[in-house]
């Protein structure tokens, strides 16, 4: 079993779920603490309209996912406030576009199709050094930014409003806070793809949530099981011959279940 | 010589699609006032905290928290907003919701909690009498506890001012009279304005009264006069419903 840690592809593989797991194990907590999670899967599926540009322009398609996840982060949180529009709807809006614009900048760019399949479930063991690299810095970025703004980002997250009458640059702060995700989305595109980003930046951050009271204390476990999921998820996929994407989020969902279910047991 | 309000708004008024919401209203909070601001549900008292707190700008008027414009001076005050708003299924200890109410006076980027930040905090969990609770997690807490947290986050940075929304809402009876003694305390070392529709809060501790109902009837003191409740409840069948009838006749009658 351990004979496949020798090749270079499972070691990046490997690699590159614990950096996925560190970034979603601290913005999934946020996200889910404060129940963004239907916000994420807007900003992750506008990354799918950078991905058709990239390829129409023929540059790098993660570098157009990121623009295009943080501009529809920064649109949306600027939306919010400025047009009085519901979140809910202007998720609907983002999500919808997203996906349009890059299905039309796919169809209208000559040549091979590329693999979309890629895009949407990922394929963790292709996972190219360059990549590896790109993960790092976003790792780096977001660990920097949340260790120091972290008493911040509680505070807005948990009471926005107590945090206006404290003057803390509240808005400030939740825009940083969807920058971060969007830069989570796109590493975690290379990961598990568009349609399965919203799975791991949820199920690590719930099931812990459900053994701890403490924001720090979330965190660490959403990273340490965002690890063990990955890990167990590719050394499955890669016995059993089936999609790693896919088999990542089973697994998380499979331990999901297992602490509801339990929960449920405990209180009846 | 005449005191400087603390809490001062002029002439204000505020619409909301089309509907007024408040109307010409004109309050002085002097330093040391108990204030209860009572009124039926809908009457804008929520409506008229935020405006003074800078959450909402007025179409008309001016506010004046000590000396300054709200946006200044707002986190000088202790805001304790309404329970029901909150989420309290959130991963937070005691210590560390009550930690949260000092954020507001730290400067500079990196803002760290120090051994300071942590005794004003054991302070203000010893004047709500909830020390034993401080690690605990708040979604373990029951409501009455809960809003003892919030209280505390409010006072620890020590506030001339408190401001409560609907203090009582999730507190039980019993609690209840044990909640007013511990305002009661507070009163004496700082100014209190208290927004809720409990009319029968006002015979204990409160030192001045006003109705709102869209427009604000002030008597400066703690007695409520039957005009007060007449212009704020309309009808003296709705003080009936909010169950504290025979207290309200009988200050009434004392008056008389």
């Amino acid at each position: 079993m351990f004979s496949l840690l020798s090749y270079t592809f499972f070691q990046n593989a490997v690699l590159a779920g614990i950096l996925a797991s560190i970034a979603c194990g601290i913005i999934g907590t946020f996200v889910v603490i404060r129940r963004m999670v239907a916000v994420s899967g807007g900003i992750s599926h506008a990354a799918f309209g950078g991905i058709g540009l990239g390829y129409f322009l023929g540059i790098e398609p993660l570098l157009g996912a990121l623009g295009f996840t943080v501009g529809a982060a920064l649109t949306m949180g600027e939306l919010e406030h400025r047009a009085e529009q519901h979140m809910d709807t202007l998720i609907g809006a983002v999500w919808a576009t997203g996906m349009a614009i890059g299905i039309l900048f796919i169809y209208i760019t000559p040549g091979f199709a590329p693999d979309l399949f890629g895009y949407l479930f990922g394929n963790i063991l292709l996972v190219p050094q360059s990549d590896l690299l790109l993960m790092l810095v976003l790792v780096a970025i977001i660990v920097l930014t949340v260790g120091i703004l972290f008493n911040d980002l509680v505070a807005v997250t948990f009471d926005e409003e107590y945090a206006t009458v404290i003057n803390l640059p509240v808005e400030r702060l939740m825009l940083i806070l969807l920058v971060l995700i969007a830069l989570t989305v796109v590493m975690l595109i290379q990961v598990v793809g568009i349609i399965l980003v919203i799975a791991l930046l949820t199920l690590p951050a719930a099931i812990s949530r459900e053994c701890t009271g403490r924001v720090r204390t979330m965190i660490l476990y959403a990273v340490l099981l965002g690890i063990a999921f990955t890990t167990t998820g590719i050394f499955l996929s890669a016995f059993l011959n089936i999609p790693s994407g896919a088999t990542i989020i089973l697994v998380s969902a499979a331990a999901y279940a297992g602490v509801l279910v339990k929960k449920h047991l405990a209180i009846c | 010589m005449e005191e400087v309000p603390v809490i001062e708004v002029a002439d204000l008024w505020l619409k909301r699609k089309g509907e007024v919401i408040l109307e010409g209203i004109n309050l002085k909070i002097l330093p040391g006032d108990f204030y209860a601001i009572i009124g039926p549900n809908g009457g804008g008292k929520t409506t008229l905290l935020k405006v003074i707190l800078g959450l909402i700008p007025p179409d008309r008027g001016i506010v004046r928290i000590l000396g300054g414009s709200p946006y200044e001076k707002r986190h000088l005050l202790g805001y304790v907003p309404q329970l029901r708003t909150f989420d309290f299924h959130y991963p937070v200890s005691v210590r560390e919701m009550v930690l949260s109410g000092l954020l507001g006076r730290k400067t500079g980027i990196l803002k760290r909690f120090n051994a300071h930040d942590l005794v004003l905090a054991d302070k203000a969990l010893a004047t709500m009498g909830i020390s034993h609770l401080a690690d605990r997690a708040i979604r373990d807490l029951s409501g009455g506890e809960q809003q003892r947290v919030v209280i505390a986050r409010a006072l620890v940075g020590d506030p001339q001012v408190l401001l409560l929304d609907e203090p009582t809402v999730f507190v039980d009876a019993p609690t209840e009279t044990q909640f007013y003694d511990i305002l009661g305390n507070l009163a004496r070392t700082m100014t209190i304005v208290m927004v809720t529709h409990d009319i029968g809060v006002i015979v204990s501790h409160v030192t001045k009264v006003a109705c709102l109902n869209r427009r604000l009837f002030t008597h400066d003191s703690q007695e409520l006069t039957e005009d007060m409740i007449q212009g704020a409840y309309q009808c003296p069948v709705d003080i009936i419903a909010h169950g504290h009838p025979h207290r309200v006749l009988r200050e009434h009658k004392k008056e008389e």
